[in-house]
């Protein structure tokens, strides 16, 4: 069959199949496409083999092609209900996925924790080192934040309150999520950036405890820290999942194992970011509260212990996600 | 299947996936220069929205700022992700030039995706102007940058800039001389569709290859090709 002759008997098909698309394109993400949709979109399959196999000409052969994809994208579009997934992933999901990284969190803590530990030691014993961490005006700067009567909060206003959360957002998940990125750099970057705040927080920790501001200081940081510096922990895991893939690949190709842990590193990357979000809230209306400083730790406390215990204990009996390793 | 291969013979970047329903799709992977202008209006875009954003919330004090933060936020991150999820593939810039993100098998890009290839960004731009992600999409013939790789995704031409069949001039139709196979008819198919878009010199020149079988040259040797192809394309006279 000529081509002229091809196209004239088969255009009907192809002008319903394109208003189909149109009406489905136009229509909202996941609508179903109608019963009829398929054997048209077969049909156009079939339509483009005929003509790639007569070398019919390769305008008209593209032009199929082009139809064929937008078709193939709504048939074929990966589903995507993330709202039936969301529990799941809290209740289970996450926490076995930080379990079974627990080599690697164990690493990025130490990283985190270890330049905290050894400044308050070293601080402790040579207190001008906070000096060669921070310069002498950020050194004022955190006294003058920390000094102020716990009792009185930072000024009491709702108003500063929502400011400082979206401040706290802004930075914060941005700080998690260059913690993830840099972990393509075979890891190196998100452990830099976790040894970077590691120091940061250890020498204002350090400095401050030792200057006699320890309650204003301790009494702010233990709440929205305990999920604040787990989760700057684990998007440092993200990143050094996908970078370990990338240097250690085991027996698949390098590429396919960046992919597999880039997958991996987005969920908890989740986590992470969910992590952060309640922490930024806590920060602006609790850490900032005028609660009493007792009530303040042992809420705190009560927080870390309810962390470590969700990291431990939770989903365990729906045991471990098939695709978490 | 061996026509087919040949349909998308590899003489251009164009890369095939086979479909689930046994066809090749010809994907046009884009190169770094209308993806760097693409990214550059959406610089400009977005510079534009965090400009006006700022000057309207300023009205409001410290929740204008607070406002502003967190539309920072979501500009600085996310901007990218919820454009290639929730609006077809495409940004702003890539709409404009016609590119769209696309999982490597063809199909629409999904969040988790779309999350590591944008936030792969702050890797692809080191040490400076994406110098990372340039080199990245020189060594492999997808032009995928380094977040592309980690996510399995491309950039895609849409298609849509390219225009649909283009109709043959009327004219003469004329039976070859030879059964021509195939692949041939669809060289012969494509020489006199494009004839128009080149120009004269161009098309005499090309048509001198044929000479042997023409019997002309220069442009009597283009007009009898393109009465072949009026024949193999089946033109009435």
């Amino acid at each position: 069959m000529k081509q002229a002759r091809f196209v004239a008997d088969r255009e009907v098909h192809w002008e319903r199949y394109r208003q189909q698309l149109q009406r489905l394109q136009s229509r909202r993400r996941g609508a179903t496409p109608p019963a009829n949709f398929p054997a048209q979109y077969r049909r156009l399959c079939n339509d483009l083999a005929v003509a790639v196999s007569r070398g019919y000409s390769l305008a008209l052969i593209q032009q199929l092609q082009s139809w064929i994809h937008a078709g193939h994208a709504l048939l074929y579009r990966p589903q995507t209900t993330v709202s039936g997934h969301i529990a799941a992933f809290f209740s289970h999901g996450f926490p076995s996925m930080v379990r079974a990284e627990w080599r690697l969190v164990a690493l990025c803590s130490v990283l985190l924790f270890g330049p905290i530990i050894w400044l308050f030691w070293h601080i402790g014993s040579t207190p001008e080192f906070v000096y060669r961490v921070l310069s002498p005006e950020m050194v004022a700067q955190y006294e003058q934040m920390y000094a102020r009567d716990p009792g009185t909060g930072r000024d009491g206003r709702a108003e500063s309150e929502v400011l400082m959360f979206a401040f706290y957002i802004m930075n914060n998940v941005g700080v998690a999520l260059r913690t993830f990125a840099g972990g393509l750099l075979f890891g190196v970057g998100s452990g830099l950036i976790l040894l970077l705040n590691g120091v940061m927080i250890g020498a204002v920790a350090a400095h401050l405890s030792f200057e006699g501001l320890h309650e204003n200081f301790w009494s702010f940081v233990i709440g929205h820290g305990a999920l604040e510096l787990p989760a700057i922990v684990l998007a440092g895991v993200a990143g050094a999942r996908m970078g370990l893939n990338l240097l250690l690949p085991g027996r698949l190709s390098r590429l396919a194992a960046l992919r597999q842990g880039a997958g991996q590193a987005v969920r908890l990357l989740y986590g992470v970011m969910v992590m952060l979000l309640l922490a930024a809230g806590l920060e602006a209306f609790w850490s900032a509260s005028t609660a009493p400083v007792m009530v303040k730790y042992l809420v705190g406390g009560a927080l870390w212990l309810g962390v470590i215990a969700y990291f431990l204990l939770a989903g365990r009996r729906t045991g471990r996600v098939p695709d978490g390793r | 299947m061996l026509a087919q291969a040949g349909a998308i013979a590899v003489i251009d970047t164009r890369y095939p996936v086979e479909t689930p329903d046994g066809i090749d799709l010809a994907l046009h992977p884009a190169g770094p220069i209308p993806r760097a202008l693409a990214w550059l209006i959406d610089l400009i875009i977005r510079l534009g929205i965090m400009i006006g954003l700022g000057l309207a919330l300023s009205v409001l004090g410290t929740t204008g700022l607070a406002l502003f933060f967190l539309a920072w936020f979501v500009i600085n991150w996310w901007y990218p992700v919820l454009f290639e999820v929730l609006a077809n593939g495409a940004t702003p810039g890539k709409k404009a030039f016609g590119l769209r993100v696309i999982h490597e098998l063809g199909t629409p890009v999904t969040w988790g995706p779309s999350i590591v290839r944008n936030l792969l960004r702050q890797v692809d731009f080191l040490p400076a102007a994406y110098a990372a992600g340039l080199v990245s999409m020189m060594c492999n013939r997808r032009f995928q940058r380094l977040g592309d790789l980690a996510a399995g995704t491309l950039v895609i031409y849409t298609g849509a800039a390219r225009s649909g069949p283009t109709e043959l001039p009327d004219g003469p139709v004329e039976v070859p001389p030879l059964a021509f196979s195939p692949d041939e008819q669809q060289v012969l198919l494509s020489f006199a569709e494009r004839s128009g878009k080149l120009n004269p010199e161009r098309v005499g020149e090309l048509a001198n290859l044929l000479s042997p079988l023409t019997g002309h040259s220069g442009a009597d040797s283009a007009s009898r090709v393109a009465a072949w192809a009026r024949w193999i394309r089946g033109s009435r006279q």
